[in-house]
């Protein structure tokens, strides 16, 4: 009896050592070969402005940019990742392209793309700031990517980027992406309220990785309500986010 | 007693199997360089006719050395779009037509650099799923341009004491007292 739980033991001993240990190694691996990964998304961004290109409009790249840097020397400052501590702030880039079509996605490297059409769709600073902290960090950190669609894009990056919409992005991706704009935006001085109702309001659209579920806007709402945090004043910034969105209209 | 010992052994075993695949998922950097071992640094486009020395072969992919501004740069490349010329130069061809993977970029290195781009929309950018883009004539210039166009673009000051932070009242709230 008592043998038999030595053994139990001992196994569940090894276990813990062999499901841990290839984590460990991987991260220390990948610090010592990773170099930044601006130049691939650089390579990537130029397919993208062929299909839809950049907007014309030099105040709303600026604007948007400017919050991108914002939000982007955050996540570099606080980002354990090797990639993100590779890039330099100036290789951190929000492209705004023509597109009737809503979409937002990172490239890699610190290259957050939105389409003008979905920058209508938001309505404060605040939430532009959840977004890029969203994109930014992925794009900064490149996680969460299978290896199977990345064997698609030796063959076709056409058929890869195709393939990402018939795969949602796994619950642990979203829930690392949440804490990390809810964490971003709070340090920022941001109110996250707006970013979950953006969340909320955009519930259920077909054009994303990501499934804007109730329970993960509740989850949010949850935590704001734990952290019982005063609002700061948005009246500013709000007004120059609304200057920016006539810009470009 | 020996089954439940076999029972505990199995469970104790495959259950945190289970779980540790999932982390590894989520924490490996780069597949494509861990599964092949190749460096994902350099990615350009290398024009029609550019000549290219070549180095091993890793699958699908060779590894090139080429010049760029007088600088000998490395990647890997589909071997398809290699012809064989004089001596150990190999030329870089299709560019420009055909599928895209023919464009002239490194596959390999694409592989390794969308790993991160994974939230596009293929209905949002018009990409053709079957990967029959014919690439317009002088858009390689046009794709440049943007990019330079991106890369002009003069961010404001965002330090804390900068008009940006100080005028958006960007200061982190306190949290209030229940």
């Amino acid at each position: 009896m008592k043998l038999n739980f030595v053994f139990i033991l001992l196994a569940l001993n090894l276990v813990g050592c062999a499901s841990s240990t290839p984590a460990v190694t991987s991260d220390v691996k990948a610090d010592a070969e990773v170099s930044s990964n601006a130049p691939m998304g650089r390579t990537i961004a130029g397919e993208v402005f062929r299909k839809t290109p950049l907007t014309e409009n030099s105040e709303v790249l600026t604007y948007v940019n400017t919050v991108g840097r914002y939000v982007g020397n955050f996540l570099k400052s606080n980002s354990k990742c090797p990639t993100a501590r590779a890039t330099s702030l100036d290789q951190v880039r929000v492209a705004v392209v023509r597109s009737e079509n809503r979409f937002s996605y990172a490239l890699p490297g610190g290259i957050a793309v939105l389409s003008d059409s979905f920058l209508r769709t938001l309505q404060t600073e605040d939430q532009l700031a959840g977004v890029l902290a969203r994109e930014l960090s992925t794009s900064l950190c490149e996680r969460g990517m299978p290896v199977d669609l990345a064997s698609q894009a030796a063959d076709s990056w056409a058929g890869y980027i195709s393939s990402l919409t018939a795969q949602p992005l796994p619950k642990a991706v979203l829930d690392i992406e949440d804490r990390t704009a809810f964490s971003t935006l709070y340090s920022l001085g941001y109110q996250i309220a707006p970013y979950i109702a953006w969340i909320e309001a955009n519930e259920n659209n077909p054009r994303t990785r990501h499934p804007m579920g109730k329970a993960r806007a509740a989850n949010l709402k949850k935590l704001i309500a734990k952290a019982n945090l005063a609002s700061s004043d948005t009246a500013a910034r709000d007004a120059r986010f609304q200057a920016a969105l006539r810009a470009l209209n | 007693m020996l089954r439940l010992f076999f029972v505990c052994l199995l469970t104790a075993v495959f259950v945190p199997m289970a779980k540790a695949s999932t982390i590894v998922t989520h924490l490996e950097k780069t597949p494509v360089r861990a599964k092949a071992g190749l460096s994902a640094k350099v990615v350009t486009t290398l024009p029609a006719g550019t000549e290219v020395t070549t180095k091993k072969t890793s699958g699908a992919f060779t590894e090139v050395a080429f010049k760029i501004e007088g600088k000998t740069q490395t990647g890997f490349i589909a071997t398809s779009n290699l012809q064989s010329a004089q001596s150990s130069g190999s030329k870089v061809s299709n560019v420009g037509s055909g599928e895209m993977k023919k464009s002239g970029y490194s596959s390999a290195d694409v592989a390794a650099a969308v790993k991160g781009a994974n939230k596009f929309d293929a209905n949002a950018t018009g990409a053709d799923p079957n990967a029959k883009t014919e690439l317009p004539e002088g858009s390689e210039d046009q794709a440049a341009e943007q990019v330079n166009r991106l890369d002009q673009v003069q961010p404001a000051d965002v330090s804390p004491t900068s008009d940006f932070v100080k005028t958006g009242k960007l200061s982190k709230p306190k949290a209030q007292k229940k």
